[in-house]
């Protein structure tokens, strides 16, 4: 093992091979800070010193994983002890800026957040924003499809990439760093890469897609008394803001009560006795016409019943306080300990009647039991977070029966935006159909055929 | 009792701000804007004097061009019960300012007027001291906790090291700091009613206050940009840079 391990030094220098208590001092996983058992980290430099790690990699049969932010929550970056991992945290350039196209060049390692400060300084946007923006990085955004707060009105990770560059199993490197909107020459191959969770190649760098900046934005928060009324109002608010709805996220009582006067984390804007609380925003170019055809889309959403109290913020800085209760996901793991994390997908009307019937399932074996309810609705994402008091292998494979099953026959999906990972693998069939789950076999063959990416990630085993 | 708070429209705290090409001054076109923290401290303030059966009225007072409104209204929406907007497209100096308010305070007859400290953008920190000198009343300033009693407003403020608490006879200035209270949201119903709260539109002649320039502004600049630090790798070439480079040794 040495041998591979001293030509990779020799690639990327001693700085950047880490081995022993190095690795272990690094966490495997965020929510669980378990070390990170690999047998070493590589930190290559750009794509050629990747592919010349890869193509030894691939002599040895040594299997990667590779490490972006670490901010999943699907277990897809855990390594074993036999496995290397690769991290492309030296990858943080930002290599060039296109204003008149609307791009930005970028290495795989660069966080969201940076990308998006870089687009805010040509006056654009980047228009994919979540929680973890400060650690993610754009390959792990790539490479998970990631979805976030901007969904209902930008699409999702894949629609904000134009090009790509892998760096292959056996250590090739593919260029498509397609620059243009429109490129219909033969297979558009980055989509196969895109939400692959580095199971068919490591993203290297990224052309990026920019969005005009929308300097002005409003935000609510309301209350509804009815989930028929909740669904009145994100039609209505599609309606009246037409494309300026930035927003329109959902906490059930459970989350919004939790966050706020149950554990004094935050005060609470409105009462907490309403079951559902909405935060809306509304993001457009000019600040008066926003901020007027926002008050008034709320005003009337007001007189015709469909939310039952609001409070708009007054200045950004209570706008990023609102913002704060919804995305204090920090706060919830720590008021929730253990808890498992679900992030499934369903019809809109369905949801309703899901977690009702969720509830009372739970409650059924666990009465004290939390579940706890957020999402960005108008997706059709919820997450969900059920704490019973312990988090055992047994009581975790109960829950996940207790969340999954209901999906196959709504049509729902066990992973709206976080992935498969390790951790939902063994349920991809709730959501994907024989012939489906076969072809994405034949094409990890094809691409990785001595499965050394990600291993035992994402997809059955073979056998 | 009556209170008077003034306001003031400003540029959002959390806004990037950008100068004018030439130097003039700080664009401020399609900027997000918004009440001043300190003044939205201030009317926070007075609310909750109301809401404690102290105060009976408040009417909120801003100077500026009819966009000031926007402000006003939001005011009355967090839960002032009137506005007075005295309209000028200048860009008043604070003693002009003061000297209105002063007008303002002699119609009304407050008991107590409460404004922010210091506004965000021009940072003087000049009219609650120039308001209290014109009407011959004390003032208590950079308030963090304000309490009436009888007759009297007891100040408490923040200085070096702890805190001192002053008894003011009223009526009184207060100026507020950032940690008196954490102001509230407006809600939609009152946002609501504030548009048919009274609001009253004057102009600087009406109080026969005439602006007097004293102060020019010559040019608004960006703060140099800082160095990017660099790493080393032994001390000695740190030693060397601080000999040589920085010379500071």
């Amino acid at each position: 093992m040495d041998t591979l391990l001293d030509f990779i030094e020799k690639v990327v220098g001693a700085k950047n091979i880490l081995r022993g208590e190095d690795v272990r001092a690094r966490p495997a996983d965020w929510i669980t800070k378990e070390p990170c058992l690999a047998l070493a980290l590589v930190r290559p430099a750009n794509a050629e010193q990747l592919s010349q790690v890869m193509a030894l990699c691939y002599e040895a049969d040594q299997p990667v994983v590779t490490h972006g932010g670490l901010t999943g929550l699907v277990r897809g970056a855990v390594a074993a002890s036999n496995e290397l991992v690769i991290s492309l945290e030296r990858m943080t350039e930002i290599e060039s800026v296109d204003p008149v196209g609307g791009t930005l060049t970028v290495q795989a390692g660069v966080p969201l957040q940076i990308v998006q400060e870089a687009a805010e300084q040509i006056g654009m946007q980047f228009a994919l924003d979540l929680g973890a923006r400060g650690s993610c990085t754009i390959g792990g955004n790539i490479a998970t499809n990631a979805g976030g707060i901007r969904v209902i009105r930008y699409g999702m990770m894949r629609d904000q990439v134009l090009g790509l560059e892998v760096v292959l199993a056996d250590g090739s490197v593919v260029s498509s760093m397609n620059n243009m909107l429109k490129n219909n020459a033969g297979y558009d191959l980055k989509h196969m890469f895109i939400g692959s969770e580095g199971t068919l190649g490591i993203v290297t760098r990224a052309v990026l897609k920019l969005q005009p900046q929308q300097s002005a934005s409003q935000t609510a928060l309301v209350a509804c008394d009815s989930f028929e009324s909740l669904v009145g109002l994100l039609q209505h608010m599609r309606q009246t803001l037409g494309g300026e709805l930035g927003a329109f996220e959902v906490m059930w009582r459970s989350y919004y009560a939790l966050l706020t006067k149950e554990s004094g984390r935050h005060n609470a804007p409105l009462d907490t006795d309403a079951p559902f609380y909405v935060l809306i925003e509304g993001l457009g170019n000019d600040q008066a016409e926003t901020a007027q055809r926002f008050e008034q889309a709320i005003t009337l959403a007001f007189e015709k019943e469909l939310l039952s109290d609001a409070v708009v913020a007054n200045s950004d800085t209570q706008s990023d306080r609102l913002w704060a209760i919804r995305e204090d996901i920090e706060g919830l793991s720590e008021l929730i300990a253990p808890r498992f994390v679900f992030d499934i997908s369903l019809p809109i009307i369905s949801m309703d009647t899901y977690v009702n019937e969720l509830e009372a399932s739970v409650r059924e074996i666990w009465p004290d039991a939390k579940v706890v309810v957020f999402g960005h609705l108008g997706d059709g994402n919820l997450h969900v977070s059920i704490s019973t008091g312990d988090s055992n292998e047994e009581t975790r494979i109960k829950i996940e029966s207790l969340v999954y099953k209901p999906l196959k026959e709504i049509g729902g999906s066990i992973s709206a935006e976080h992935g498969i990972g390790l951790k939902k693998k063994d349920h991809l069939s709730i959501s994907r159909n024989p012939g489906e789950i076969a072809l994405m076999m034949r094409l990890k063959e094809a691409m990785d055929p001595k499965g050394l990416l990600n291993r035992g990630k994402v997809l059955p085993n073979k056998n | 009792m009556k209170i008077i708070v003034s306001v003031k429209r400003v540029i959002d705290y959390n806004v990037k701000v950008r100068v004018k090409s030439d130097n003039s001054d700080v664009d401020l076109s399609n900027v997000k804007m918004a009440l001043n923290p300190f003044c939205e401290i201030a009317v926070e303030e007075a609310i909750r004097l109301k809401e404690a059966g102290i105060a009976s009225e408040i009417v909120v007072v801003s100077i500026g061009p009819n966009a000031v409104q926007e402000q006003l209204r939001t005011a009355m929406a967090l839960g002032a019960d009137r506005a007075i907007h005295i309209e000028t497209d200048s860009q008043p100096e604070p003693l002009n300012v003061a000297k209105l308010l002063a007008k303002v305070m002699e119609v009304e007859a407050p008991e107590l007027v409460i404004l922010g400290k210091q506004s965000i953008d021009s940072d003087n920190n000049q009219v609650g001291q120039m308001l209290a000198a014109l009407t011959r009343r004390p003032q208590g300033t950079f308030a963090s906790k304000v309490t009436v009693e009888g007759g009297d407003v007891l100040v408490t403020r923040e200085v070096d090291g702890g805190l001192r608490t002053l008894s003011l006879t009223l009526p009184a200035i207060v100026t507020t700091d950032l940690r008196l209270n954490e102001p509230r949201y407006a809600k939609l119903p009152d946002i609501m009613k504030a548009k048919r709260k009274p609001l009253e539109v004057k102009t600087p002649a009406d109080f026969g206050v005439e602006f007097k320039q004293h102060i020019s502004q010559l040019k608004v600049e960006t703060p140099a940009q800082r160095q990017a630090g660099i790493k080393l790798d032994s001390v000695d070439a740190l030693i060397d840079k601080l000999k040589n480079e920085a010379k500071v040794i």
